[in-house]
């Protein structure tokens, strides 16, 4: 049996510690508990945790304040953010500052394994946004091939949710969408996740709005025409993750 | 010089009158001792006896009686043989002629000295009358110059008799005088004629005259011309002064653009100026034969003429001064406004006139009434202002009232959802704890987590309205919303629920979230209305305008007439049991959405809540 994962808990209301502690050893987590910032921040120093839920108000230190601690003693445990409290701008603070996701109380559980597991998995994760189902799917599984999670989002608003919960690698996203069309999705999202490499596909290219065309030349890694070349779409994704471990993310020529 | 002369003059006639008696005296000598004749030669002896008696009047007389005693002594003495009778006689003579030459030198003397002093008292007369009066010969030469005319001139007398009348004749007028003392020359009599005369002191002064020719005895000849002037310059010039003044009044009265009347008492129109023409249309000989102002009213507005008539009658009867306005038709029929006002009254020869103005102030009037007109909807103006403000101020409240509200279930909110959460969780362990428990644990666990689920969304919406958050817009499916709204709003089964929808979707800008909420709201509120019976119609269409209209109507109790506009207030409710801010929080929405929410209401069969918002425009989409 592979060693268990150690995942770190911090909220001052412990009754919520507690029964999330129980339901993740239920799902065979090893949990620990701390009721404030700074035993947490303590705690991630030495135990080495695989992933830290921390809530966002707390008393003597703040969520984000532990957060930011804890980045510069552990920076490799994600954290996942968690409040009950409409508290957006200490949210987007901890994303930008690379936190893995942001979940609102009361948790959903399911959704919650979900961005564990792939928080704390070594394998890339992309979001493919577009509203043709079938295109996500196929990517999908595609992509799932090539060693990558995949998570789909059919329209612009569940991508920007979606982004706030995980902190994906890659984004392929169509520029056009309901609710949210591409650019405004793409706005959206960048604005809370500044160092996410993006890749648009456009179906109409010619009918693109120069201006807009040149801003998101200028933002985006790269834009597809329908229909995709899975090949370029593949050779242009392991460059991006070849770049990124080597920490230069370069546009290509 | 006189004086000397005549006591010269007297010594002269003692010598002379003693010398004549010593003669005398030596002739009766000689022809009584000499010759020795009876008679002596008298005749001598009347020489000194006239003389004296003239010289001397009546003391000349014992000259004679000298003579006689000489006379008669020498013949007694001397020739007492003779008879001395003759002598007496002669002696007698003597005295006698004397005394007659003697009384009429005396009275002679008298006559002379009366008629000189009648010359004086002549000369006086002329010289001290209070007229300038001047005589002036044939050859035009001053020859009398009165006191008066040196007063006048400033010359004396002495400066001026001798000399030519030119020198008295300012040089301006100076032919045009000549001329006329020419004709005076010619027999003519001058009667009130102006003459300018010159003064010393150069100034000129208007006299006016009157003359007359003296002539010599015979009739004809021509001796010399008296005038008499009058100094009317002063007159003249209060003549000059009364012309100009008259002269500015006429001006006055003909240029001023108010018409001036005088009336008598019988209403007689006495004097108009002629500008009435100008006002009125009718002409100054028109007024004048219109009578009188009873026809002057029959022109005047029907509704003004009372009040015009009672100035007119109190102005005569109690010397009441009016300024009225009344409307005048003119000749030409039209109307215009006249401003009369009466200046005054007066009396002259036991008859009453009255004095006024009147002009035409149509134009003013106008003004006024426009003015008036402006006033007014200034006033409305403010009115409206001041209920917008008013609205304004009663929105404000309300928004304040809900965001106190908003604040306090805002932190409510927050800490419930804490609990909430554990009671989540633990349900979400129990579930997976007791996997294999009976259907009815699992069922209430379930139950657990629904609960959970529908409170947090409540908290949720609720934060998100009650904090104001600007809706996020999106082009999202009306219809989707309100069917979401329904499927959401648990409306009870008893209530029948009826959708109008069109078959194909109506996209609007909206926040779905909010949209829901705020319909939410509305569906709750009909159906509590509905009291768990009745119908709910929901009806989405397109309405004019490209916009989309949502509608709820339910077949409740409806809402008192005064209070439709009440109901969006917050905390306005009529219902025993809720908070009251359902339909506030729907209208704040769709405000937000820059739609537009009425109520409408049939009191006792229901009430219809009628959305309207702006439609999603479709072709800009493809640009954005």
């Amino acid at each position: 049996m592979p060693k268990k994962m150690r995942i770190l808990i911090a909220d001052d209301n412990e009754q919520f510690c507690q029964n999330v502690a129980d339901i993740l050893e239920a799902e065979g987590y090893e949990v620990a508990l701390a009721y404030d910032g700074r035993k947490a921040v303590e705690m991630a120093k030495h135990n080495g945790f695989a992933l830290a839920l921390i809530d966002v108000k707390m008393p003597v230190m703040n969520g984000v304040e532990t957060f930011k601690k804890i980045k510069r003693v552990s920076p490799h445990i994600p954290v996942i953010m968690v409040t009950a409290y409409t508290v957006e701008n200490l949210l987007r603070e901890a994303l930008r500052e690379g936190a893995y996701g942001s979940l609102r109380k009361p948790l959903d559980f399911e959704q919650l394994f979900r961005i564990i597991s792939q928080a704390t998995s070594k394998e890339p994760s992309i979001l493919v946004v577009d509203d043709d189902k079938d295109i996500c799917a196929n990517l999908k599984e595609i992509l799932s091939d090539s060693g990558y999670q995949v998570c789909t989002a059919y329209d612009g608003k569940a991508a920007v949710e979606q982004a706030r919960m995980n902190n994906f690698d890659i984004i392929i996203l169509d520029m056009k969408l309901p609710v949210l069309n591409g650019l405004e999705t793409y706005l959206s999202i960048r604005d809370f996740r500044p160092n996410l490499a993006s890749i648009m596909i456009t179906g109409y290219p010619q009918k693109m709005n120069k201006v807009i065309h040149k801003a998101l030349e200028e933002s985006v890694y790269a834009c597809l025409e329908k229909p995709i070349n899975i090949d370029e779409l593949i050779s242009l994704l392991n460059r991006i993750q070849e770049q990124k471990t080597n920490g230069t993310l370069k546009k290509p020529e | 010089m006189g004086v000397k002369f005549k006591e010269l003059e007297g010594k002269y006639k003692i010598i002379v009158m003693v010398a004549l008696l010593a003669t005398a005296c030596w002739l009766t000598y000689y022809f009584h001792v000499v010759v020795k004749a009876e008679t002596i030669y008298t005749h001598f002896f009347y020489v000194p006896t006239i003389l004296a008696a003239l010289w001397w009047k009546r003391k000349g007389l014992w000259v004679a009686i000298f003579l006689a005693a000489v006379l008669i002594v020498s013949h007694i003495t001397l020739r007492p043989d003779v008879s001395v009778v003759g002598d007496c006689f002669r002696a007698g003579i003597f005295i006698g002629i004397a005394l007659v030459v003697a009384v009429l030198s005396e009275r002679m003397v008298k006559m002379g000295e009366e008629l000189r002093e009648t010359h004086g008292y002549l000369d006086k007369l002329l010289s001290h009358a209070n007229v300038p009066t001047i005589v002036w010969d044939t050859a035009s030469r001053i020859t009398r110059f009165n006191l008066a005319f040196e007063r006048l001139t400033g010359y004396t007398a002495m400066e001026v008799i001798g000399r030519e009348l030119q020198m008295l004749l300012p040089e301006a007028s100076e032919d045009e005088s000549l001329r006329k003392i020419a004709r005076t020359s010619g027999g003519e009599n001058w009667e009130s004629v102006e003459i300018p005369i010159l003064r010393k002191d150069g100034k000129t002064c208007l006299a006016l005259w009157n003359s007359a020719n003296i002539y010599d005895k015979d009739g004809k000849t021509l001796l010399a011309t008296i005038a008499q002037g009058q100094d009317i310059t002063e007159r003249k010039r209060m003549e000059e002064a009364l012309r100009e003044s008259e002269e500015r009044y006429r001006s006055l009265i003909h240029n001023i653009p108010d018409v001036v009347w005088t009336s008598d008492e019988n209403y007689r129109t006495v004097f108009v100026s002629p500008n009435v023409e100008r006002l009125t249309g009718y002409t100054q000989e028109e007024e004048y034969q219109c009578g009188d102002w009873i026809k002057w009213f029959d022109r005047v507005h029907a509704d003004d003429i009372e009040h015009a008539k009672t100035a007119f009658k109190e102005l005569f009867r109690e010397g009441k001064l009016y300024d009225i306005e009344y409307r005048f038709r003119r000749k030409d029929g039209q109307w215009i406004w006249i401003s009369d006002r009466s200046v005054g009254t007066y009396k002259k020869e036991e008859e009453l006139y009255a004095s006024g103005l009147f002009s035409d102030i149509t134009e003013r009037k106008q003004m006024e009434e426009d003015l008036w007109k402006h006033h007014e909807r200034l006033e409305e103006l403010v009115e409206e202002r001041t209920k917008e403000l008013k609205d304004a101020q009663e929105r404000l409240l309300a928004a304040e009232r809900l965001a106190t509200l908003g604040e306090f279930s805002g932190s409510i909110s927050h800490e419930l959802r804490n609990p909430l959460s554990v009671i989540d969780s633990s349900a979400y362990y129990l579930k997976t704890k007791l996997k294999d428990a009976d259907e009815k644990v699992l069922e209430h666990l379930n139950r657990i987590k629904s609960s959970v689920g529908s409170s947090t969304a409540t908290i949720e919406s609720l934060l998100n309205l009650t904090r104001m958050k600007e809706p996020k817009l999106t082009m999202v499916d009306l219809i989707a919303i309100t069917s979401d709204a329904i499927a959401t709003s648990k409306v009870p089964d008893t209530v029948k629920v009826i959708q109008d929808f069109p078959g194909q979707e109506v996209w609007v800008n909206a926040d779905h979230e909010q949209l829901r909420m705020a319909f939410n709201n509305i569906i709750k509120n009909a159906s509590e209305a509905l009291e768990g019976k009745g119908t709910l119609t929901v009806t989405v269409r397109t309405a004019a305008d490209s916009r989309a209209e949502v509608s709820f109507t339910d077949t409740g109790q409806g809402i008192a007439e005064e209070n439709l506009d009440r109901v969006f207030q917050p905390l306005f409710s009529t219902k025993t049991r809720g908070i009251g801010f359902g339909l506030s929080i729907a209208k704040m929405v769709i405000d937000k959405h820059g739609g537009t929410i009425e109520a409408k209401s049939e009191p006792g069969k229901g009430a219809t809540i009628t959305i309207q918002l702006p439609q999603y425009p479709d072709k800009d989409r493809e640009v954005k």
